[in-house]
């Protein structure tokens, strides 16, 4: 709204009108307070305590990143052992259900827990990875494009529209087929359907950015284009990049499981939570704990990542820090 | 006044933030005769905008809090429901806003723009009736080949043009308050002078009241038969325009006179020391005290009132200014 | 001319407005045959309505866009050959001024980081010297230097203007040209830009173009004056002259549009 624009409160602290106007000192001039010196570290840290959504975020991301780096220490049995006791074992809360598989048992007697643990390994570390080559490539491949425009833009463009042609489950088909499944082909073939999502809308906030003065003014002084994009560009497209990349992560977990189940992904007995879901999804009704406990783990660590990159993104406007 | 269309008493908005109640508007008073074009001027910040606001009953939405009384034509309207005040306005109390573009809807011609105020306030209207109207709004604000002009979009139209769009359809149903907030700010001067023109011709000639806001005093000066000077959610200084351009009291006031370099007058312009205050900040001192170069030791105690100015009792338009100084003065 | 710091020569930019493959470009012509001269120190006006072309012609000097015709000499030297790294390190002679102090400094960046750009960028400075580098300019346009670590959005339109202005002089450039530098802001935090711009033109051997549809701004700041109309240059001279005794219908217009003139008029 125009009007709350207007009040923003404008800091006394300002000298000028008294040098040029009236040398004869104003009771304002000495309001000039010192502005305590923050660094971007000092000024997350303490936003993040005041932060019931970030501190959220923070803490379900860390105990998903515990979990993984702690699995095979921590998990309550061998993630391939099949006991024939335990098929369809119920879970610790229902009826039949016993501590010995707090989570229940799948459909060839191995235990939930162990497997959702350890699959968070899997899940976290497609994640991570596809999602950080994604936005890299995607961000300054898509920053490329709408900075320069022209032949770059449309070359980059058409790249992108001959990609969106193929339907994703094809292009990673092909990729199988070169380079054979396995983890690295998982998350080169994740990588390279989800770049064009960053690409696109970097793009668009670019050629938005790039009509503003401050482009115009960096340019006037002599900077170069490529220090202009890094420096100007990139961090002001940065909160859409967050936002993408947040909705990303739980995009990559769950695609990682449709390849997987095709079996192109993460080979079994490998666990993913994926993979579990997946294998679980014929059992829906008679075990519905098989795809409770991934899909638990799924949920908790992607509103843990929306949270705390919603958190980041506020923070890193400094516009809203006042709000 | 004997019979004022609009009486404004000690009206107050404040919006609510992190840290409290900031109050943009505080404990104003005005009058408006039927006919009357009053301007209301001030910076960024100074509460003109909400005032405007909230004389056409658009600040729920931010959930402000408002105070104090407004009667517009012997009715209250203070407490309206949102129902109540659709039916006001745009029918007896109309509106500009700074940015013709984003008033008008992209996706609909200028015709039915126009169009759709008849036919939300006159529904029984025939539609031989609105066309003939829409028409000869068209052509009274100015826009040639008007016929044709009527299935152009806004996109087709300068900015000028579609700010006599707007105009346009703030009038065509007479009301009798125009309220302009900042109507030619986004405007080239020589399209603002023809605006400014078209907006007086129009209100002389169908008797509408006007209250303009604007930043420049000069455009008042050019526009409004009265002046309220507003600082800080006040209003500081108050009277007919040329009483107030040619004598101004308040130190703000000529202040905002003194900062704007006259045309072919080569004297040096003085900006206002210090900037507006935060408002969350004032207290209950006079809010310009801290740049004021008169200020006494009262003027930090207690903030002064709206009074009026002994040199002008025989004025029409009570000339009044809110200013310790001022007062004193006559007595000393 | 003798001592001329610029030297425009029938400048022409014309515009390719957007069509589809198959349909003839329309042009539209923004500048069209513009010569003027700018001598050391001299503050020049260039009035003229929207679309009269001043700031195409503001944005060719400080070769943020290409014209399409004409020559520009600066400092002696053919200005439109510059390229690359040449055109880069030469930039610095000419900075400028913005229209929109909102739009004009990234919200990202504080305030020590807008104003040392141009130091960063062409000098190789210690950070310690940065920031007393910085200090100066802040204090150059009235700024306190405590300031230095704070969001533009911290700070009120007339301050945000003042913060462009010191990046602007911060490599003291031989010509500073202004696009509607007080066009955003209240009329009373106009005169605190205008006494700041007064006040750095005073203190420096400083050119400056002044761009503005405000002809009271530009009676005010220049010495002399160019009236635009279509692209055109149709009066230039003295500011006093022009303003005075105007030859043209279209300068009289834009005199006579002037706020608080019709009352100023019925005074006399």
């Amino acid at each position: 709204m125009a009007n709350a624009h207007n009040l923003t409160p404008i800091d006394p602290a300002d000298s000028l009108s008294v040098t040029l106007a009236d040398p004869t000192a104003h009771p304002r001039q000495t309001a000039a307070a010192a502005f305590p010196v923050e660094t971007a570290g000092t000024r997350i840290r303490q936003a993040l305590l005041r932060s019931a959504k970030g501190m959220t975020g923070l803490a379900l991301i860390l105990l998903v990143l515990l979990v993984a780096l702690l699995a095979p220490m921590i998990v309550p049995h061998d993630p391939a052992a099949q006991i024939l006791e335990w098929r369809f074992a119920p879970p610790a809360w229902a009826a039949e259900g016993s501590v010995t598989n707090l989570l229940g048992g799948d459909n060839l007697g191995r235990d939930i827990l162990t497997r959702v643990l350890l699959g968070a390994r899997v899940s976290i570390a497609v994640a991570l990875i596809v999602v950080s080559i994604a936005s890299v490539v995607g961000s300054l491949l898509g920053a490329v494009a709408g900075y320069f425009g022209g032949v770059v833009d449309a070359v980059i463009m058409r790249l992108i529209d001959f990609q969106l042609a193929f339907p994703f489950l094809l292009l990673a088909l092909i990729f199988m087929a070169i380079l054979g499944p396995g983890f690295s082909t998982l998350v080169l073939a994740l990588s390279f359907a989800l770049w064009i999502n960053f690409a696109r809308v970097v793009r668009s906030e670019t050629l938005r950015i790039r009509s503003l003065e401050f482009i115009d003014a960096a340019h006037s002084i002599g900077v170069s284009h490529s220090r202009i994009i890094m420096s100007h560009v990139l961090p002001n497209v940065l909160p859409a990049i967050i936002v993408i990349a947040t909705l990303d992560i739980a995009l990559v977990i769950i695609a990682e499981a449709a390849l997987s189940f095709l079996g192109l992904g993460v080979q079994p007995p490998t666990p993913s939570w994926g993979l579990m879901i997946s294998e679980g999804r014929d059992f829906l009704h008679d075990a519905p704990w098989m795809v409770l406990g991934p899909g638990i783990a799924v949920l908790l660590t992607s509103i843990g990542i929306n949270l705390f990159g919603d958190f980041l993104r506020d923070i890193y406007d400094p516009r809203l820090q006042r709000l | 006044m004997a019979n004022p269309l609009l009486t404004v008493s000690n009206l107050s908005v404040e919006y609510p933030t992190r840290h409290g109640w900031l109050r943009a508007v505080n404990d104003v008073s005005l009058e408006l005769a039927p006919g009357m074009a009053l301007g209301v001027v001030g910076e960024s910040g100074s509460g003109k905008s909400t005032l405007g606001q909230a004389l056409m009953g658009l600040t729920g939405a931010s959930q402000a809090r408002v105070g104090g009384r407004i009667t517009f034509d012997g009715q209250d309207i203070t407490g309206l429901t949102n129902k109540a005040w659709r039916r006001i306005r745009g029918d007896r109390i109309a509106m500009v806003f700074q940015d013709p573009t984003s008033t008008l809807n992209p996706v609909l011609r200028i015709g039915d723009q126009i169009a759709e105020v008849f036919q939300w306030h006159r529904p029984d209207m025939p539609q031989t009736e609105v066309r003939r109207r829409t028409l000869g709004m068209l052509e009274r604000v100015g826009i040639r080949e008007a016929e044709r002009r009527l299935r152009s979009y806004p996109h087709e139209l300068s900015g000028g043009m579609r700010q006599r769009v707007v105009i346009a359809c703030a009038l065509a149903l007479e009301p009798a308050l125009l309220i302009a907030d900042e109507p030619t700010t986004a405007l080239d001067v020589t399209v603002q002078a023809q605006i400014l023109d078209l907006m007086r011709d129009l209100i002389i000639e169908r008797g509408t009241a006007m209250i303009l806001i604007s930043h420049d005093l000069d455009v008042i000066g050019d526009t409004c038969d009265a002046v309220a000077v507003m600082y800080a959610g006040r209003v500081v200084e108050f009277g007919a325009t040329d009483d107030v351009l040619a004598a101004p009291q308040h130190p703000y006031t000529k202040g905002l006179l003194a900062s704007r370099p006259r045309f072919g007058h080569n004297q040096a312009v003085a900006p206002i020391a210090g900037t507006v205050p935060d408002l969350r900040s004032i207290g209950t001192a006079c809010a310009f005290q801290p740049r004021c170069a008169q200020a006494v030791d009262l003027c930090g105690r207690e903030g002064p009132p709206l009074q009026g100015f002994v040199a002008t009792d025989s004025a029409k338009v009570p000339h009044r200014v809110a200013c310790h100084v001022v007062h004193q003065e006559p007595r000393s | 001319m003798n001592g001329a710091l610029l030297e425009v020569d029938n400048l022409k930019k014309t515009f390719v407005l957007p069509h589809s493959l198959f349909e003839k470009p329309r042009t539209v012509t923004a500048v069209n045959g513009v010569s003027f001269t700018i001598t050391a120190g001299e503050t020049f006006g260039l009035v003229g309505e929207s679309g009269s072309g001043k700031s195409t012609i503001g944005r060719l000097i400080a070769r943020l866009a290409d014209p399409s015709g004409g020559r520009i000499t600066f400092g002696g030297q053919d200005w439109l050959s510059l390229k690359g790294k040449g055109l880069r390190q030469a930039r610095r002679q000419v900075q400028m001024v913005f229209q929109s102090p909102y739009a004009s400094l990234d919200p990202r960046w504080r305030v020590i980081d807008i104003v040392a750009e141009p130091l960063r960028t062409h000098l190789d400075l210690g950070k310690d010297e940065l920031r007393e580098r910085c200090a100066t300019l802040l204090d150059r346009v009235g700024l306190s230097s405590n300031l230095m670590d704070r969001y533009p959005h911290q700070f009120s339109g007339g301050q945000k203007q003042r913060i462009a202005i010191a990046r602007a002089i911060a490599l003291e450039p031989a010509l500073l040209i202004a696009d509607e530098p007080v066009s955003a802001l209240d009329v009373s935090i106009q005169a605190q830009v205008l006494e700041v711009l007064r006040e750095v033109r005073r203190t420096s051997n400083l050119a400056m173009i002044f761009i503005s549809h405000d002809l009271s701004v530009v009676d005010y700041l220049c010495e002399r004056v160019g009236v635009l109309c279509q692209g055109s240059l149709v009066e230039i001279g003295p500011t006093r002259e022009i303003f005075s005794t105007p030859k043209q219908a279209y300068t009289q217009s834009l005199i006579d549009a002037l706020p608080g003139r019709r009352r100023f008029q019925q005074q006399i």
